[in-house]
């Protein structure tokens, strides 16, 4: 079964009809992820060791960055509080679609399962879940595919270019 | 002139190795089918395959890289044509005529124009690049560390003023990536900075696992947000060449977009869109043959895709002489350079690895005149490429940018950088941040901080060194005369690129999301 998708023409964001509620939450959340950011860049390179001879040390950069980037997330806020240069919700399931959110926590999960169970196993679901998620219909040839690119990626790398790639029971029996 | 020779002996190398002759011809190819997906860029399909460049040797590696850069450019003319739907920003000029020209039975001569045009605007911006760059280089070679800290604050300043619709979108783009660019070992004093105790960071974060994440994996998660189907394959229809008159009405048009294309290159913070709408502009300004623009003038095709391609051979020259890249493409093009050993800058064009700089070059112009054969011989071809769902593109998208993240370091932290500026990348884009001087801070930061604190320790402290020198001098007053020309000419651009999608077209172009 297929996740929830918007049909062909409709999915095109400019081909959308948009709504009247511009998006605010990322903005907000960039602002904040900035400040933060500013704010741990000013407390580390405070005890940051100083410069000798005239050149300002390690330090300098820091502060320049950290106090540019306070000011710029301030800026942002207002800018997104007075409705300036924010983006219209287009329809296409608001900020995040389920899809795209699922599609994400796969990524990060496969990025910690990857050196666990090993390339053949996590890249196989990655890919077949990726499939799934944007919009493949039949499940058994999504696999199907899944499995070979994965195969196919896996022989590529890991004989043709001796990359090291980590190998559970089924990469060895599949020639990983 | 040994400029010459040394590109002469560029094509020796290529011509003494089919693995190279292969190789170009095989990424024209891959960078063809990528642009011809829409949505897809060719600074995606370059992330894309940076890892596999990495794992070749160093001439074949570069040259991949150039082959996609420009097969992805022209490329994207194909979806513009056939469906109005630009596979890529740079052809969204050509859209306005390209698919007036499908519609009136005329698609294989729209194709055949857009490959001669990318291929001659290609080829005029290559060997503008082969014969000022060496010139350039030559100049900067006398450049020292307050020149060199005065331009990358050029880069810097100009880049994120025009990288997209809102100028505060743009430097809090720039200011994660000169944060990030801060993480790891500080080059002169050793003093670690931001790792938070983590050993994995001491080394910093690498640029490839991030140019993978924010141009690929978002990519990705964009195109899983837009998830549309196979839909029916375009018809190609009327004579696969164009006609004496189409071919000479064009000349001038194809001439004047490759010159405009490659100047507009040069200037860091513009693109091939740029480039490709204001070629299109002045073709407008003054129109040959019988068919108005927008509705149909092959003319509007040419001038699109000449100035396109001419931008990728402008915006190299700053990139490979100075190592500033000025756009999204040349940014990867860099990290390409940096994973081989190469740093970008006047000491390229010195020494033994002179000779591999003017193969790059001779596989330029190579690569754009192979988007002519390919184009026209696989024109059919490309039809059905650009009808592949997107079910099929994401798995592969995907499974490339996590395996590439890996091999080039064997790092599973890698891995995990490039899904989470995936992610970050993702609500950027969907929210108008650009992506592009996220990479740009990271390269250009480092580059403004050691070349300040070196002309610091140089001169014991005295500021003044940034304001003396002429080079420098001409720096400053260059940054202020763009960021004048920027600011002012932004809005016009837009607007013109507005109006011109607006009035250009009885149906409008569909511009897919793309990440530049």
């Amino acid at each position: 079964m297929a996740p929830e998708r918007v049909p062909d023409e409709d999915a095109t964001p400019a081909a959308e009809e948009p709504t009247a509620s511009p998006r605010r939450a990322v903005p907000f959340a960039m602002a904040a992820l900035l400040l933060i950011a500013a704010v741990l860049i000013l407390l580390e390179a405070g005890g940051y060791r100083a410069g000798s001879g005239g050149e300002p040390g390690p330090a300098a950069l820091p502060y320049l960055v950290g106090g540019l980037s306070a000011v710029t997330a301030i800026a942002l806020v207002i800018q997104t509080l007075r409705g300036v240069h924010l983006v219209e919700d287009d329809g296409a399931g608001g900020v995040l679609p389920i899809r795209v959110l699922v599609a994400m926590v796969v990524l990060v999960a496969a990025a910690f399962l990857f050196r666990e169970l090993g390339f053949f196993v996590v890249f196989t679901v990655v890919a077949f879940a990726m499939g799934w998620l944007a919009g493949a219909r039949r499940w058994w040839t999504n696999l199907i595919v899944a499995a070979v690119v994965s195969w196919l990626v896996m022989i590529v790398f890991g004989r043709l270019f001796s990359v090291p790639l980590p190998a559970g029971p089924i990469d060895v029996f599949l020639g990983g | 002139m040994d400029i010459f020779g040394s590109l002469l002996g560029g094509f020796g190398s290529i011509f003494g190795s089919p693995m190279l002759i292969a190789a170009v011809v095989a990424a024209v190819i891959a960078g063809m089918v990528v642009g011809a997906l829409p949505g897809l860029t060719a600074t995606m399909a370059m992330a894309l395959f940076l890892p596999f460049t990495f794992l070749l040797e160093p001439d074949i590696g570069l040259s991949v890289l150039m082959g996609i850069f420009a097969g992805g450019i022209a490329g994207g003319s194909i979806p513009a044509i056939l469906l109005n739907v630009p596979g890529t920003p740079a052809s969204a000029a050509t859209a306005l005529d390209g698919y007036a020209m499908t519609k009136r039975g005329r698609a294989r001569e729209a194709l055949s124009m857009a490959m001669f045009a990318s291929a001659v605007g290609g080829v005029v911006s290559a060997l503008l690049l082969s014969v000022l760059a060496p010139l350039i280089a030559r100049l900067a070679l006398n450049f020292q560390a307050p020149e060199f800290f005065v331009l990358a604050i050029y880069g810097l300043t100009i880049i994120a003023a025009v990288a997209g619709k809102s100028l505060l979108k743009g430097y809090v783009s720039g200011l994660f990536g000169l944060i990030v660019g801060l993480v790891g070992l500080d080059p002169i004093s050793g003093q670690l900075r931001l790792t938070f105790g983590e050993t994995e960071l001491s080394g910093g974060i690498s640029l490839i696992p991030v140019l993978i994440g924010v141009f690929g994996i978002t990519q990705a998660l964009v195109l899983i947000r837009q998830s549309t189907s196979a839909g029916a394959v375009p018809s190609m229809s009327g004579p696969l060449w164009l006609t004496k008159t189409d071919l000479k009405n064009s000349g001038t048009t194809i001439a004047r977009g490759s010159l405009i294309g490659t100047a507009i290159g040069v200037i860091p913070g513009t693109g091939t869109d740029i480039g490709a709408f204001l070629s299109y502009s002045e073709a407008k300004r003054r129109p040959k043959g019988r068919i108005p623009f927008g509705k149909g003038n092959p003319q509007g095709v040419a001038a699109s895709e000449s100035a396109n391609n001419a931008v990728v051979g402008g915006a190299m020259i700053p990139m490979m002489t100075l190592g500033i890249p000025g756009e999204a493409g040349t940014a990867v093009l860099l990290g390409g350079l940096l994973i081989h050993g190469l740093t970008p800058g006047p000491q390229l064009f010195t020494g033994e690895q002179s000779s591999l700089v003017y193969t790059i070059f001779a596989t330029f112009i190579i690569a754009n005149i192979l988007i002519l054969v390919v184009g026209l011989v696989a024109a059919r071809v490309f039809s059905y490429v650009v009808r592949i769902p997107t079910h099929v593109i994401v798995p592969v998208i995907i499974t490339l940018c996590l395996i590439g993240a890996y091999a080039i370091n064997n790092r599973f932290t890698d891995v995990l950088i490039a899904v989470v500026f995936g992610v970050l990348g993702y609500f950027m884009v969907t929210h108008d941040f650009p992506v592009s001087p996220v990479i740009l801070g990271m390269i250009l930061g480092p580059m403004a901080e050691v070349n300040f604190r070196r002309a610091m320790t140089i001169t014991g402290g005295d500021w003044t060194v940034f304001f003396t020198r002429p080079a420098s001098i001409l720096f400053w007053l260059l940054i202020i005369v763009s960021l004048i020309y920027v600011w002012r000419s932004g809005k016009k651009q837009q607007k013109q690129m507005d109006t011109l999608l607006d009035e250009g077209s009885t149906d409008s172009v569909r511009v897919p999301r793309s990440i530049d």
